[in-house]
């Protein structure tokens, strides 16, 4: 078994601050506004209208294309209105449907949280049961669940990864979820492994995570299709193409190739949870484990919040500092820095940081010191990206394979004149996406 | 001596057989190539800035020769390089139309309309836009880190004191690269002939507006009131002007409360700076 991948950084990982806190449910919010598109692909269609009553686990938005997942009511209430909301991914104005909370009631919708018979599942009731709960990604890329276990049938699956890594710095909701809830996550695990049609399976972790593992090797019994591994820790070690390449010595191909085509699929700790819940219990995703930390609040900690919870409502909670200069969704290195803490939390929101300190507005000249390509696990040459875009020569930009790359940030994070390489890639990309549309 | 006659011997005889061949090849793989096109090409300015819609100006005069395109969408050129196309091609050319220019629907600089967020990224406006939609309070209105400068080829575009664009009606020749690439669309190629035109893209609500913006339009409709039925259109929350033959907007350019209405000729006080003066900082 290899033990690594090329490139990576080590930034200080910080996981002592949250690791050892259980998680905590966070009170549900007066009124949440619930985005219709939480998910990578097409945005859900209202299935509700202003003045309904609703119930906790109960379709408000219904799927709208092959690619998309259906949002769920995360409280009891009524709803008041649907309306624009930003977005915490790209700031733009989102439909969203809000509810207020009835105060008296906390009720599941009708035929949600029934304990099912699962004696005799086939693959196609798990990817219903999958769908119908709104399952995504949630390690944060959003992907539609359902459509990650249908793998077309000339693409056997020989081996399912459950992603545990975790290597983001100051999360722990993973981390957290393997400890308390590692049954759950394992079934969840088993289910997906059944919806493949797939014989082995591994619960990859990085080591610093002890407590898990021994969480996840207990719960696994006698269990021989599934291992545990532990990887070294390093960033980004829970990128899909990272963690195949450490445990299996796979390589993903360029130009668009999906683990899938070495025969691998990797899951998320939570979205297996979220799996087991779905498939055992029929639970629709109405909350999730959150990491709130950062050194702009007083009291951080692993929360179960329900989804359309405002951020400030969350920072509140954990006493945010008057000293936070920055508030970011996800973690450090990939998560979005958000322009105000009025956003609703969402089924990709894996962590929330408060941060002190801010970057420094000014970046200097590449001055071709190659720590960026040492450093870049996609083997890419991020100077030459960065000079191509700062002279807006897209085509270059191009030719240096920009489209690989996968915005992980250790060009950024190791870069000694602190140039954004990461946001001129997405310039970038951004910019060939438009001249392909406009040549259509 | 025998030597030196059987070189030049050889000599000869592969000299015949590749003057044979070349003449074989010019005859029978000959490529005809239109003259025109040769003549086209010297007509046009060279500067490849693709607003005629076709891969550069060699690519253009192609299309011209093969009578793909009208010999009227060399922006750069203006009538002067229409005129000699169409000459080229022996076209008969019509009646002239106004040349257009570009203009920048927003006046909200730095010192008119503040901003939401402390934006530490790359200076370019398409860059601000993709995070978070950008740091100004404002949704609508210029972001400020002069991309539309920066792509123009004519350096017809500098940035004002207050960040804003200010377009040098001279070196404009309308072909349209800023309109592609500001983020927000707040640049619109208008007829020279025009006089007036809507200094705002907001489509807030009143109220929002006043509160964020100087000089933003508040859906007053007082120069729907004050144009003749139809110059002025109801867009949402923006007015929008149709230009009707004969109307000026006068009224409406002295009257609205926001001061919205701009006259073409009339630039901003300040003198402009070129961008590159004013550093990178965001």
């Amino acid at each position: 078994m290899a033990e690594s991948f090329k490139g990576g950084v080590h930034p200080c990982d910080r996981k002592d601050v949250t690791a050892s806190l259980p998680i905590v449910d966070a009170p549900p919010p007066a009124r949440a506004a619930i985005l219709l598109s939480q998910h990578l692909g097409a945005p859900c269609r209202p299935a509700v209208a202003v003045g309904d009553r609703v119930r906790t686990g109960q379709r408000i938005g219904a799927p709208h294309g092959f690619i998309s997942a259906p949002v769920h009511a995360s409280i009891t209430g009524v709803v008041v209105a649907i309306e624009d909301r930003p977005s915490p991914v790209t700031g733009a104005r989102t439909p969203a449907v809000v509810i207020e909370r009835d105060a008296a009631e906390d009720a599941w919708a009708e035929g949600a949280d029934v304990e099912q018979d699962v004696s005799a599942l086939t693959p196609e009731i798990i990817r219903e049961r999958v769908l119908d709960a709104g399952i995504v990604g949630l390690g944060g890329a959003t992907f539609p669940t359902h459509v990650k276990l249908s793998p077309p049938p000339e693409k056997p699956i020989d081996t399912a990864i459950l992603n545990g890594a975790e290597c983001e710095p100051w999360l722990n909701c993973d981390n957290r979820l393997m400890i308390e809830e590692a049954a759950g996550v394992l079934d969840g695990f088993r289910y997906m492994m059944r919806a493949l049609n797939c014989p082995r399976g591994i619960v990859a972790m990085e080591s610093n995570k002890p407590e898990a593992a021994r969480a996840m090797r207990e719960a696994l019994g006698g269990d021989d299709r599934i291992t545990v591994a532990l990887l070294p820790v390093k960033y980004p070690q829970g990128a899909e193409h990272q963690l195949i390449k450490a445990l299996l010595g796979r390589e993903v191909p360029w130009r668009g190739g999906l683990p899938m085509a070495v025969g691998v699929v990797v899951q998320n700790v939570a979205t297996a949870y979220a799996t087991w819940e779905a498939v055992r219990f029929r639970r629709p995703i109405t909350r999730r484990v959150i990491t709130v930390a950062g050194d702009g609040v007083e009291r951080p900690g692993n929360y179960r919040v329900r989804l359309g919870t405002p951020v400030s409502e969350l920072l509140a909670l954990c006493g945010l500092r008057p000293e936070a200069r920055r508030l970011v969704l996800g973690g450090p290195m990939m998560g979005i820095a958000q322009r105000t803490s009025e956003v609703s939390v969402i089924k990709g929101t894996s962590g929330v940081l408060a941060l002190t300190a801010a970057p420094e507005a000014a970046y200097g000249p590449c001055i071709r010191c190659g720590r960026c390509v040492r450093a870049c696990p996609y083997g890419l040459t991020p100077a030459e990206i960065s000079r191509a875009v700062e002279k807006l020569n897209m085509d270059a930009a191009v030719e240096w394979n920009v489209l690989e790359c996968k915005e992980c940030g250790c060009c950024t994070y190791v870069c000694p004149a602190r140039r954004p390489i990461v946001q001129q890639v997405k310039l970038a990309k951004a910019e060939v996406a438009r001249r392909k549309a406009r040549a259509k | 001596m025998d030597l030196v006659l059987w070189c030049l011997g050889v000599m000869l005889v592969l000299g015949a057989l590749f003057g044979v061949g070349l003449a074989v090849a010019g005859r029978f793989f000959r490529v005809t190539t239109d003259p025109r096109v040769e003549a086209l090409l010297a007509a046009l300015p060279g500067v490849n800035c693709g607003a005629c819609g076709f891969a550069g100006c060699e690519g253009y005069a192609r299309a011209v020769a093969e009578k793909k395109a009208e010999p009227t969408l060399c922006m750069p050129g203006g009538r002067k390089t229409s005129a000699a196309l169409a000459e080229i091609m022996g076209m008969a050319l019509g009646a002239e139309a106004t040349p257009p220019r570009a203009v920048v629907h927003c006046q909200g600089g730095t010192d008119r309309c503040g901003t939401r967020a402390d934006y530490r990224g790359l200076p370019d406006c398409r860059a601000a836009q993709m995070m978070q939609g950008g740091n100004k309070s404002c949704e609508f209105g210029c972001l400020g880190y002069g991309t539309c400068a920066e792509v123009c080829p004519f350096g017809a575009i500098l940035m004002g004191p207050d960040r804003i664009p200010v377009i040098n009606r001279d070196k404009c020749t309308g072909c349209g690269l800023c309109v592609k690439a500001c983020p927000r669309r707040i640049i619109e190629l208008l007829p020279e002939s025009i006089p007036v035109y809507l200094a705002c893209s907001s489509q807030d609500k009143g109220p929002a507006v006043k509160k964020i913006c100087k000089v933003g339009c508040i859906s007053c409709w007082l120069c729907v009131k004050l144009s003749p039925p139809g110059a002025v259109e109801k867009n949402g929350n923006l007015p929008r002007l149709t230009y009707p033959a004969g109307v000026d907007y006068a009224a409406a350019l002295a009257k609205c409360p926001m001061h919205c209405y701009v006259k073409r000729e009339a630039a901003p006080a300040a003198a402009p700076t070129p961008v590159s003066a004013q550093g990178g900082g965001a």
